[in-house]
């Protein structure tokens, strides 16, 4: 019982402290108050939300959600395009100074075919790439780099990956 | 990262260098600061934009050479002017600054691990960038390649593209977390830019803090959860909060014009919206001019103003000219076309709005119409009402809204967003004061 009266009778002394330090902090009289809440609401809510915006990208980085996505819903950071850095730098051993890379696509559906390209086209930006339509037209025409679900009609492709081939006409040519 | 570093010093260097706009009693060292980096910026565009069309590229020492040799020709026809003061003691940081750097630190990890990278930094922005930096300067043989004119928009402004080729080009190869973390450095310029608004625009110290608080925090979380890092529309959101608070200075005489100018063109410079966002600053700011009675100087008023952008767009356009870079072909409706389409496109564009990445934030442009009735606010509230308004313009020509909606509306709204509530705070300011300072009062007293 003592206890009690003994919190009750603190908790009046540090009631005002309380008031005083609230009014100290947000400098604020009676008419602004209302004014104080509101945007310490919007604080609190854009806090909350960019808690969350964190964890959403935390999320997609740790469980990469898009293993199987089309090229439009891929990230730097998905599987994905750690396999095309992988093919790029096999191609390189393929293309000579100065040579174009064509890029045949046939593996994706007709809409996802300019990402693919450009994300072919961003990882080997040192490169000269082309898509295969234009590919005879670009000054040096080296490779062409063909996404197809089926094998090389040829066998003789220069390389060959899952889901694709790349026949370089020029390194035969002068081999 | 080095590169980064070393891009900055050299803009700001540049920026430093240049003779300072007329003094003005009522710029913050923040506004100063953030100047120079635009003035800065502009001056490497310039240079690098000049050195690529005489294609002198790939000649790294004239890269570096160029943008000093413009600078003393400035300042040696240039007048001295206003220095930068910087504030020798940290007396009034609060903790809305600690907060503010916070959401920068969260924002650049989250860059930096490239948790949040813009798709068009793949597709647009950073394949330029890296080609440029391959290149040894902007590369118009590869913009003016006729396969790249469907998806490259070749005749675009490339002053980000320019940023990360250059500082690449220090760091001696192209490291995605590097020149990702050009966002994180616009986000700086930005907090700068709007502490500079606030501390010469508030009374309420309280509201202060939470309003740099909550636009960092706004700012960040629209940017990690929108994919913002490597886009070019952080350089747009900067250039708009810039402009809203040269518009919002308690005056409006010459020392405003130079400042107007560079930020409309370094608006022109960072992407094709910034262009009518450059005019509309410029036509806003003549009109306050034109309203405060003043008696306008017409000559060295439109040269300060209009100069720049001039400069930029000339070169831009005899570059378009010269290599021939144009976009596919585009085409355009009425908007006049059916009631039906408007229809269509208001549920497009509330549903913009809605979307969960905003978390409601971007409601804050609806308030644009209730700001231009308070006498503060109403040349930075019309500069924010008609780029919406050419925004949606935009929209209602597009012959198939739909999808451009869906894919651009909510990153154009973080165009307006952080100036938008960076007045809404300034307005709550106002009202809880019941204090009615009006700048045009001030500016005919």
């Amino acid at each position: 019982m003592e206890t009690v009266r003994l919190l009750l009778a603190g908790s009046e002394l540090v009631k005002p402290r309380f008031k005083n330090l609230f009014q100290k902090a947000v400098g604020v009289d009676r008419r602004t108050k209302v004014c104080a809440l509101l945007s310490g609401a919007l604080l609190l809510w854009v806090s909350a939300s960019t808690a969350l915006e964190l964890y959403r990208s935390y999320w997609v980085w740790v469980a990469d959600p898009w293993q199987d996505g089309a090229p439009s819903t891929w990230r730097v950071t998905s599987h994905q395009v750690e396999l095309l850095e992988g093919l790029w730098s096999r191609i390189d051993d393929y293309l000579s100074e100065g040579e174009s890379l064509g890029v045949e696509i046939h593996s994706v559906p007709e809409s996802e075919k300019l990402f693919l390209f450009l994300w072919v086209a961003f990882l080997g930006a040192e490169v000269d790439v082309v898509p295969a339509g234009s590919f005879l037209d670009a000054p040096n025409s080296g490779c062409l780099l063909v996404f197809s679900p089926e094998a090389s009609p040829s066998d003789q492709a220069d390389y060959s990956f899952p889901g694709g081939w790349l026949d370089c006409p020029s390194s035969e040519a002068s081999q | 990262m080095i590169g980064l570093m070393l891009t900055a010093v050299v803009i700001w260097g540049l920026g430093f260098l240049l003779p300072g706009t007329p003094p003005s009693p009522t710029r913050t060292w923040e506004q100063r600061v953030a100047l120079m980096f635009f003035e800065g910026s502009l001056m490497l565009y310039i240079a690098v934009l000049l050195l690529s069309l005489l294609q002198l590229q790939g000649e790294w020492i004239a890269w570096l050479a160029a943008p000093v040799i413009l600078v003393s020709m400035v300042k040696f026809w240039g007048r001295r002017g206003a220095s930068l003061r910087m504030p020798s003691k940290l007396e009034d940081c609060s903790w809305g600054d600690g907060v503010a750097l916070l959401a920068l630190l969260v924002y650049s990890t989250c860059t930096f691990l490239l948790w949040n990278v813009h798709p068009d930094f793949i597709y647009h922005w950073g394949l330029k960038g890296w080609k440029f930096y391959a290149a040894g300067g902007i590369d118009f043989n590869f913009l003016s390649r006729p396969w790249n004119s469907g998806h490259l928009h070749p005749e675009y402004p490339n002053l980000l593209a320019t940023l990360f080729g250059f500082s690449a080009l220090l760091d001696g190869q192209f490291s995605l977390p590097a020149v990702v973390s050009w966002s994180s450095m616009i986000f700086l310029v930005t907090l700068i830019s709007a502490r500079g608004i606030i501390r010469q625009g508030y009374e309420w110290t309280w509201l202060s803090k939470v309003a740099l608080a909550f636009i960092s925090l706004c700012c960040c979380m629209f940017g990690v959860g929108y994919l913002q890092a490597g886009g070019a529309d952080w350089l747009m959101a900067c250039a708009v909060v810039a402009g809203v608070g040269a518009l919002l200075r308690r005056e409006a005489g010459p020392a405003l014009d130079r400042e107007v100018g560079v930020i409309a063109a370094f608006a022109a410079a960072s992407k094709m919206e910034g262009m009518p966002l450059g005019l509309a600053l410029i036509g806003v700011h003549l009109w306050r001019r034109l309203s405060s009675f003043e008696m306008l100087r017409a000559k060295s008023t439109l040269a300060a103003t209009l100069g720049p952008m001039a400069v930029v767009l000339g070169l831009q356009q005899l570059a378009i000219r010269y290599f021939g870079l144009v976009s596919g072909p585009r085409t355009f409706v009425s908007p006049f076309e059916g009631l039906d389409r408007w229809v269509v496109i208001g549920t497009e564009l509330m549903a913009s709005f809605r979307i969960t990445t905003w978390h409601g934030m971007a409601f804050c442009l609806f308030l644009v119409p209730g700001l231009l009735l308070m006498k503060r606010f109403r040349f930075a509230s019309a500069l924010l009402g008609v780029q919406l308004a050419f925004y949606i313009f935009i929209y209602l020509t597009s012959p198939d809204p739909e999808p451009m909606i869906r894919n651009s509306a909510p990153r154009l709204w973080f165009h307006l967003a952080p100036a938008a509530w960076l007045m809404t705070f300034l307005a709550i300011d106002q009202l809880a004061r019941q204090t009615q300072p009006s700048s045009t009062e001030d500016l005919k007293s």
